[in-house]
C-alpha cells in the first residue's frame, strides 16, 4: 500500500515535471511519441472538466468514473488522429462526448421516448414568489441544480448538458447524438421544464 | 411565479455551476494501467513502434522457418564467423537478472556453436547466418523501441520471446551432429 502510494506520488511529481515549461502542443506532441508522463500532464489539466462532463451526462458517480477513464484511455489510443487543428481540450471533449454516447449504446441504455412537443407546455403552472427563507443560497442552489439534472431523463439530460452547460449547437447534438434537430429542441425545452419545478 | 422569472433563476443557476469538478479519487492509476495494456495505433512513433513489432514477428517466424530449413541441410562444413559477428551483446531493458542469464547463456552456446559452424555446408551456413542477422536486427529493433517505453508489455514479451528463439538457434546450433 505504501508502495504503491509511494508510486502514485512519484507518478504525479514525474508529470509535473514532464508538464514544467511546456504547452499543449509540445506534451500532446510527446504524448503521440509514446511518452506516458507527457499524457498524465494532459490528464491532470483536463481532468475537471472531463470528469464533470461525463458526471452530468452519466448523472451517477460510479459511472462517471468508469466513462473518464474509458475516454482518457481512449484519448490515448486515438491520439495520432489529433491533428491540431483545434485545442486538445476541445478535442478531448468530443471525444469524451463520444465515448459517453457509445458506451450507452453498447450497452443499450434505454434513451427514454421523446414526449411529445405539444404535452410539453402542459404543466408551467405558477409557483408561489421565492421568500427569504425559501431562496437557496448559491451553493445550495447549485448543490440542487447538480440534483435536479441527475435525475433528468436520459435523452432531455444529454441535451441539457451539451447545450446549456458544454455549449454545443442543436445541430452538433443532433451530429453527435443521431437525434433530429427538432428532437434536440425538444429534449432541451422538456429538461428545462422539469429543472424549473424542482428549483423552485 | 413567473415564466421570466423562473427562466432567470435557472439561467443565473446553470452560469453558477462550475465547469469543472474534481473526481472523488485519482482516476490516473487505473488509466496508466489501461494505456499501458493497450497501445495507440497512431502515426509518427506510433507507426514505428508498430513496425518494429510487426518486423519481430515476422522475424520470428523466418526464424523459424529458417531454422527448420537449416535442419534439414545440416551436414558438416564451415561457416564464415562475420555472418555473426554482429550479434550484439548490448544491455537491453530488461530486468538485470534476466539479461545476465541471457548474455552468459547466449555466450555460452555461442562458443559451443563455434565449433559445429565450420563444419556446416555453405547452404546451411547462409541459411543460419541469415537468422541469427534477422534475430540481431529484431533485437537492434525492438531495444530501440523499449529506450522510449522501458515498460512496454508487447515489446517486453517479444524481446524475451527473441531471445529465446535466439537461444534456441545457437543451442540447435551447438548441439547438432551434423
Amino acid at each position: 500500500m505504501r508502495s504503491a502510494q509511494a508510486t502514485a506520488t512519484n507518478s504525479c511529481y514525474d508529470a509535473r515535471m514532464e508538464k514544467h515549461g511546456s504547452d499543449e502542443k509540445d506534451l500532446v506532441r510527446r504524448a503521440q511519441a509514446g511518452n506516458v508522463r507527457a499524457f498524465e500532464a494532459l490528464y491532470r489539466d483536463n481532468i475537471g472538466r472531463i470528469y464533470a462532463l461525463c458526471l452530468r451526462m452519466a448523472g451517477d458517480a460510479a459511472e462517471a468514473d468508469e466513462l473518464t477513464q474509458q475516454a482518457f484511455v481512449r484519448a490515448w489510443e486515438k491520439l495520432g488522429s489529433f491533428r491540431g487543428d483545434s485545442a486538445f481540450s476541445s478535442w478531448l471533449h468530443r471525444l469524451t462526448v463520444n465515448v459517453v454516447l457509445g458506451s450507452w449504446r453498447k450497452r443499450g441504455r434505454r434513451q427514454e421516448q421523446v414526449v411529445p412537443f405539444e404535452a410539453l407546455h402542459e404543466d408551467d403552472t405558477d409557483f408561489p414568489e421565492p421568500t427569504a427563507a425559501t431562496t437557496p443560497t448559491a451553493r445550495g442552489q447549485r448543490v440542487d441544480l447538480e440534483r435536479a439534472i441527475a435525475t433528468l431523463p436520459d435523452g432531455a439530460r444529454t441535451v441539457f448538458v451539451l447545450y446549456e452547460l458544454e455549449g454545443y449547437t442543436h445541430q452538433e447534438i443532433a451530429e453527435l447524438t443521431g437525434l433530429a434537430v427538432g428532437t434536440s429542441k425538444a429534449q432541451l425545452h422538456r429538461a428545462k421544464q422539469l429543472l424549473r419545478k424542482e428549483l423552485v | 411565479m413567473s415564466n421570466e422569472k423562473k427562466d432567470d433563476r435557472l439561467a443565473n443557476a446553470i452560469a453558477d455551476l462550475p465547469r469543472e469538478k474534481t473526481p472523488p479519487r485519482d482516476l490516473w492509476p487505473d488509466i496508466e494501467a489501461q494505456i499501458q495494456r493497450s497501445r495507440p495505433a497512431i502515426g509518427g512513433r506510433r507507426w514505428s513502434r508498430r513496425r518494429v513489432v510487426l518486423q519481430a514477428v515476422a522475424a520470428l517466424f523466418f526464424m523459424a522457418v529458417g531454422a527448420g530449413g537449416a535442419r534439414l541441410f545440416w551436414s558438416p562444413s564451415e561457416v564464415p564467423l562475420e555472418a555473426t559477428e554482429r550479434t550484439s551483446y548490448r544491455t537491453v531493458s530488461l530486468s538485470s537478472e534476466i539479461e545476465t542469464e541471457y548474455l552468459v547463456a547466449k555466450q555460452e552456446l555461442w562458443l559451443l556453436a563455434l565449433t559445429r559452424l565450420d563444419e556446416l555446408p555453405p547452404e546451411t551456413r547462409k541459411v543460419v547466418a541469415a537468422n541469427l542477422r534477422i534475430i540481431d536486427r529484431a533485437l537492434r529493433d525492438l531495444r530501440k523501441a523499449m529506450e522510449a517505453d522501458p515498460y512496454d508489455p508487447q515489446l517486453r514479451e517479444l524481446l524475451l520471446s527473441t531471445h529465446q528463439k535466439e537461444l534456441k538457434l545457437l543451442q540447435r546450433l551447438a548441439t547438432s551432429n551434423a
